[in-house]
């Protein structure tokens, strides 16, 4: 459950806010014992805001926002008091004993009792904290040992034979109530090894189709045995969603379910009038990427070290890097011309992607544009798989300082493998601002249609570890010559 | 709503903690140290949640000369004295009625 809310800087809130964030966190999967650490770090850095950011102020606001992930818990918290460095504030014990100076007390506790916690000077746009503490998961290890006394043998070639005709397979949009078969289907296909491991907790698919996050398809056998599952996952901010989850039981293979399941899903996403899908997909194998191109998606971009390297069934070997993706997009419905400003670099490639969408596009060249008074920009990090997402949603003059701070703090605190950009390509102040970002390291990843606010942005990456491209595999041309441009931007920057 | 009771017992303060103790609750307890008291009882059986101006504020108190007192304190003010590396310093006298 997330939650977010505006904070007043008068000390009298610490004692409620505790007893909130202790029962936040309590029912959001961590023990007593952490739920108390984590509750005295945000009591903590509660009370450095009171005393230092607004000193003197009782009546101002700040925001905090819970969110609950599925292998851990954060909370960001967001001010814009006065300006502070926690670097220049570490605790010395033998000044705290001799002199009672405990200055950086409170910075201590808050590191030690969080397993991440990332602080970013935002310029003009105040100070981001971000606090986040691991869940201790007992349910999955359950699932997995029941799973695996279920657990059926791949078919034999003469039960393929006895093979059910296709039409006598049912498919029908998934309800609350699929939970379960969808898990255990998961690990019948997958073992330990599906990148997404909220599918192995029933609960947690449960709630996001009863919150309507999820629009997925189930397939079922004559006897109403689960075959298959395949979903729609609907973006927060923004009229479209990405497909994924998808999975068929191995008794059930070679009998086209797969298809039917894209099929459904594209009906789906037409009935609920969203204006596009997209798929991202692994390129250690080309196989999902035919999948989706077979169903008209193209690629527009190529995402280096998106998740984690983890050993996937049927490859013997752990492959030796984190996994790229390549965005596979498929527009839904009649789309209207619009209007871009697109970075002269990479002009022709983005020209080139909107064409195989056959999106039309009108693309000008700003003459002077007027910039915000603040920069509005929001960073999401993803502990798990160690990358952020950093998307401009509005530039401001201090947009050069906001951005550079922010990178400053990354590289600084975190050990991420990648950082990508998301820069607004319908934002005439994209192409001047571009200027700005090339000289940061972002190299291309390509166009992000639609993926915030209804509108296409231009997404960058910034690596911070090396990557073999030469173990990506692209399957469309066009994917080819993403992935060509990249390489080269890579290798002259490396 | 906070409901740390505090009461006034000669040169003693006889203090009933509630679920946390933070800046808010050491500034109540300080407006009521008046300059004759020298003893403070700190009952801590229904506070679970404490942080770092809880234990400086107690730390500075009994350094200056005071008697501290505490009743149950819960294992997160250890935890505290620990990592701000006090424990060796810090002869802290307690009880323990309830585990």
């Amino acid at each position: 459950m997330d939650v977010k809310l505006s904070i007043s800087t008068d000390v009298k809130i610490l004692g409620p806010l505790c007893d909130f964030t202790y029962s936040w966190s309590l029912s959001n999967g961590l023990t007593e014992k952490q739920a108390t650490h984590f509750t005295v770090a945000v009591s903590e850095l509660v009370t450095d805001i009171i005393l230092f950011a607004y000193p003197n102020k009782s009546q101002a606001q700040f925001e905090i926002e819970y969110k609950d992930k599925l292998r851990n818990v954060e909370i960001i918290v967001q001010e814009v008091g006065e300006p502070f460095d926690p670097d220049r504030h570490r605790y010395n014990p033998e000044m705290a004993v001799s002199d009672g100076d405990f200055e950086g007390a409170g910075l201590r506790l808050i590191r030690r009792f969080c397993d991440n916690f990332l602080f970013i000077n935002k310029g003009k746009e105040g100070k981001e904290f971000h606090l986040s503490k691991e869940k201790v998961i007992h349910d999955i290890d359950e699932l997995i040992e029941q799973s695996r006394k279920e657990k059926p043998n791949e078919p034999k070639p003469a039960d393929l034979k006895k093979a059910i005709p296709e039409k006598e397979f049912t498919y029908k949009q998934v309800t609350p109530s699929d939970a379960e078969d969808i898990a255990k289907l998961i690990y019948r296909t997958y073992g330990y090894t599906y990148s997404k491991e909220d599918l192995y907790f029933p609960k947690k698919i449960e709630q996001t189709l009863v919150g309507k996050e999820k629009l997925g398809i189930i397939c079922r056998s004559p006897k109403g045995k689960a075959a298959g599952y395949f979903a729609i996952l609907k973006k927060t901010d923004s009229n479209i969603g990405e497909v994924g989850e998808a999975v068929v039981s191995p008794n059930y293979r070679k009998r086209g379910i797969m298809s039917k399941m894209m099929e459904h899903l594209i009906e789906i996403a037409k009935s609920n009038k969203l204006a596009g899908i997209f798929g991202k997909a692994v390129t250690l194998h080309p196989v999902s990427q035919k999948v989706n191109h077979k169903y008209g998606f193209k690629t527009t971009a190529l995402m280096l070290a998106d998740s984690k390297n983890i050993k996937y069934k049927g490859f013997n070997e752990e492959y030796p890097q984190p996994i790229s993706v390549v965005i596979d997009f498929l527009p839904i419905g009649p789309t209207k011309e619009k209007t871009v400003y697109l970075p002269s670099k990479y002009k022709k490639l983005l020209l080139e992607t909107y064409k195989e969408l056959d999106i039309q596009v009108k693309p000008k060249d700003p003459k002077s544009v007027k910039l915000a008074k603040k920069s509005d920009i929001e960073l999401e990090i993803n502990f798990d798989d160690l990358k952020a997402l950093i998307v401009i949603k509005k530039y401001g003059s201090d947009f050069y300082s906001v951005l550079a701070e922010m990178l400053k703090s990354l590289d600084e605190q975190e050990n991420l493998n990648v950082i990508y950009l998301d820069l607004p390509l319908e934002n005439p102040s994209t192409p001047q601002q571009f200027k700005v970002v090339e000289k940061m390291g972002f190299i291309y990843s390509g166009l992000a249609p639609l993926f915030h606010q209804e509108n296409d942005f231009l997404r960058l990456q910034k690596l911070m570890i090396p990557m073999d491209l030469n173990l990506i595999e692209a399957f469309s041309e066009f994917g080819k010559k993403v992935k060509k441009e990249i390489g080269n931007e890579y290798h002259k920057n490396t | 709503m906070n409901t740390t009771k505090i009461h006034k017992n000669n040169t003693a303060l006889e203090i009933a903690l509630s679920k946390s103790f933070n800046l808010h609750i050491k500034e109540v307890i300080e407006s009521r140290i008046s300059s004759e008291i020298d003893t403070i009882h700190m009952d801590f059986t229904n506070c679970h949640i404490l942080d770092s101006e809880a234990v400086i504020f107690m730390y500075k108190w009994q350094k200056a000369g005071n008697k501290l007192m505490l009743q149950n304190p819960p294992e997160i003010l250890f935890n505290i004295i620990t990592i701000l590396e006090l424990d060796e310093d810090w002869n802290l006298h307690y009880i323990k009625s309830k585990e």
